[in-house]
């Protein structure tokens, strides 16, 4: 590959910059890292060959800045630009503006971007192709009574979601029919306000659905491969915690069924590069087309344990080859693997972000386990960005042995110094229902009071634990105690 | 002695410290091993591994233990206790030497009578009886050497 692609600029940062970095090294290919003041000690800047500082101003100066990022991609006459996740990766603009400049954009082209990135024209696609979207409305009449009307042919309960959205924001589950108006406006003006568009799509409330999406390959003229589902439902406010693969509870056949609904979307819009299709599937077995993720996804590791593909190592080929490097019946599935994030927020005050200087990351015992992150001790952890800190991904032979060895990683990574939801993490994967596979999108909430009771803890472990520690501070200078005692009772010798 | 475990007052009940154990009611914890933020203490003959680390702008430890953390600092008025936690035992506060020893095995204490005294780090020290009653254990004589955290003497409290 390196004859192609010898220099790449990550238009990201932390840990999916660090990610990008280290497949850019095995093949040999130089790096670029771009980075702001606040972020100049995390290290993926030094991981880089490269480095350029962005300054200290908000994101759209900075990462997002398509103009001050082609200027360094062209001062450093990178041949691609991988645009991690986020941010710019799926902003057909840019990958328009890399083209003008003559960089390549490591991600699909911007016509598969703009189809997928609305929500109106994407369904209307998927349905052209005769692939299953969830029952609903998506006509351009936004009058208030038509509205209505469609919602009372579709039922009740129902999901009011704005065309141009995502993240939960402008979407509202109505219950009854005599709610819908008053959601309707609330919905409308959310969307106004996040995306600068109020139209909104009415849809199916599908009863305890699950998220699953399918890692699909295109090769930008027809060809796609798929490698396999992702079970992403344990989310909270539609963030995911924790992700596996392969899915619990679910038949080969439906597998199959899901893998190659998500192959022939990719195949009918000429899909280029990595991508996710994500999917709803009811309790009855039925599955819709959801959305279509035209990027790298946050849990990609999850897939690459099982099959072994290095997922960026393909973004890069696809992307300077138009081809792909590998075939369908070359990808296997093998054993299971997991992904916790663990996130800088508490989840006994409400998940509320945390900043704070980080003391201890902790360590690998495992050396099986994979920690993706781009902090180290000592880094401060701020709000200005994502609150992620750290993917810890798992893989082994079954889900019982790898949801063990996961605790047990996670154990060994407090994230001292910082409130993160490690512990949170480690009581959702012993919580029973979690155990039995047997999970939707909303049982992490159901769930939630439990996992964040007080639960019975044995302190006196911890009171312990401390004496054994303070009586050995003396000797890193500490001397909380000594000091104090000689205070109190000592005197001095003539 | 208090603590504060997670911002809550921790008060040990049945409290014995030495130099490497710690006595809670009838579990003894031992230091195993302590390393780079980690340390292992056995419980009653049992291994628990903890990880910790220590915040100098607000004097608190972070602790790790079985998936959990707490951040545990020194309760205010904790000060000066932590080395004389038990009231039936003295233990060496510091590492230093006998200096002069008041007390013998049988005899009564008041307390805040001294005991004996330790010379450490050119100070005098009086290691006082926290309780009324009699010596029951007296390790050391005058001159001997003394590490920190050491049991020295044993009172027998009165029963009242």
């Amino acid at each position: 590959m390196g004859e192609k692609v010898k220099k790449i600029l990550i238009a990201n940062r932390a840990e999916i910059a660090s990610r990008v970095i280290r497949t850019c090294d095995k093949l040999g290919i130089e790096t670029v890292a771009i980075y702001t003041d606040v972020d100049s000690n995390l290290p993926f800047v030094k991981q880089a060959t490269y480095c350029e500082c962005l300054g200290s101003g908000e994101v759209s100066e900075t990462y997002i800045n398509k103009d001050l990022i082609v200027e360094i991609a062209k001062k450093h006459k990178v041949d691609g630009i991988h645009p991690g996740y986020g941010f710019l990766s799926e902003n057909s603009e840019f990958g328009k503006l890399l083209e003008k400049n003559g960089i390549t954009f490591i991600g699909p082209r911007a016509k598969n971007i703009l189809l997928m990135g609305d929500k109106l024209e994407s369904k209307k696609f998927v349905q052209s192709l005769k692939l299953p979207t969830v029952p609903g409305y998506n006509e351009d009449n936004q009058d208030a009574d038509h509205l209505k009307k469609q919602a009372i042919k579709i039922g009740f309960p129902l999901l009011i979601k704005a065309s141009a959205g995502g993240g939960g924001k402008g979407m509202k589950i109505v219950e009854k029919e005599s709610d819908f108006l008053e959601k309707l406006s609330s919905a409308k003006s959310e969307a106004m306000k996040f995306f600068g568009n109020d139209r909104v799509i009415l849809e199916k409330y599908l009863i305890n659905p699950r998220h699953i999406e399918i890692q699909v390959l295109g090769d930008g003229q027809g060809d796609a491969v798929h490698l396999f589902e992702r079970e992403c439902s344990i989310q909270r406010r539609y963030q995911k915690v924790i992700e596996e693969t392969p899915a619990t509870n679910i038949t080969q056949k439906l597998r199959n069924e899901m893998c190659e609904m998500a192959v022939s979307l990719a195949k009918g819009m000429k899909y280029r590069g990595a991508g996710t299709v994500e999917l709803i599937l009811a309790e009855s077995g039925e599955f819709y087309f959801l959305e279509m993720n035209t990027r790298l996804q946050v849990e990609h590791a999850i897939t690459e344990m099982i099959t072994g593909v290095d997922l960026v190592q393909e973004q890069i080929y696809i992307a300077t080859h138009d081809k792909l490097n590998i075939s369908q019946d070359e990808i296997h599935s093998i054993g299971h693997s997991i992904e916790c994030r663990i996130y800088a927020e508490d989840p006994f005050n409400n998940f509320l972000p945390q900043a704070g200087d980080l003391e201890f990351i902790g360590k690998l015992k495992d050396p099986t386990v994979r920690l993706d992150t781009s902090y180290e001790d000592g880094n401060t952890v701020s709000t200005n960005y994502d609150p992620m800190m750290a993917k810890v991904i798992t893989h082994d032979r079954t889900r019982v042995q790898n949801i063990r060895k996961m605790v047990e990683a996670l154990v060994h990574l407090p994230f001292l110094g910082v409130q993160t939801n490690r512990d949170f993490l480690i009581k959702t994967l012993e919580y029973p229902k979690f155990l039995e596979g047997k999970y939707h999108t909303h049982s992490l909430e159901a769930w939630m009071d439990e996992l964040c009771a007080k639960s019975e803890e044995d302190l006196d472990d911890v009171f312990a634990s401390f004496n054994f520690l303070s009586k050995k501070s003396r000797k890193s200078g500490i001397n909380i105690i000594e000091d104090a005692w000689m205070r109190s009772s000592g005197q001095w010798l003539g | 002695m208090d603590i504060f475990i997670n911002k809550e007052v921790f008060t040990p009940v049945d409290f014995i410290k030495s130099k490497d154990q710690v006595i809670l009611g009838k579990t003894v914890y031992k230091l195993v091993k302590r390393k780079d933020n980690e340390i292992i203490i056995s419980k009653n003959g049992k291994n628990l591994n903890a990880y910790y680390s220590f915040n100098h702008k607000t004097q608190e430890y972070s602790i790790s233990l079985s998936g959990r953390v707490y951040k545990v600092k020194l309760g205010q008025g904790g000060h000066g206790e932590l080395s004389t936690q038990s009231s039936n035992v003295i233990i060496s506060p510091m590492p230093g030497k006998i200096f002069k020893v008041l007390k013998t095995v049988g005899q009564d204490v008041k307390k805040g009578e001294t005991v004996l005294i330790l010379e450490a780090m050119k100070m005098e020290h009086s290691l006082k009886a926290k309780t009324d009653g009699k010596i029951k254990t007296l390790k050391g004589r005058v001159g001997d050497q003394v590490s920190a955290d050491q049991l020295l003497v044993e009172i027998e409290e009165l029963q009242s």
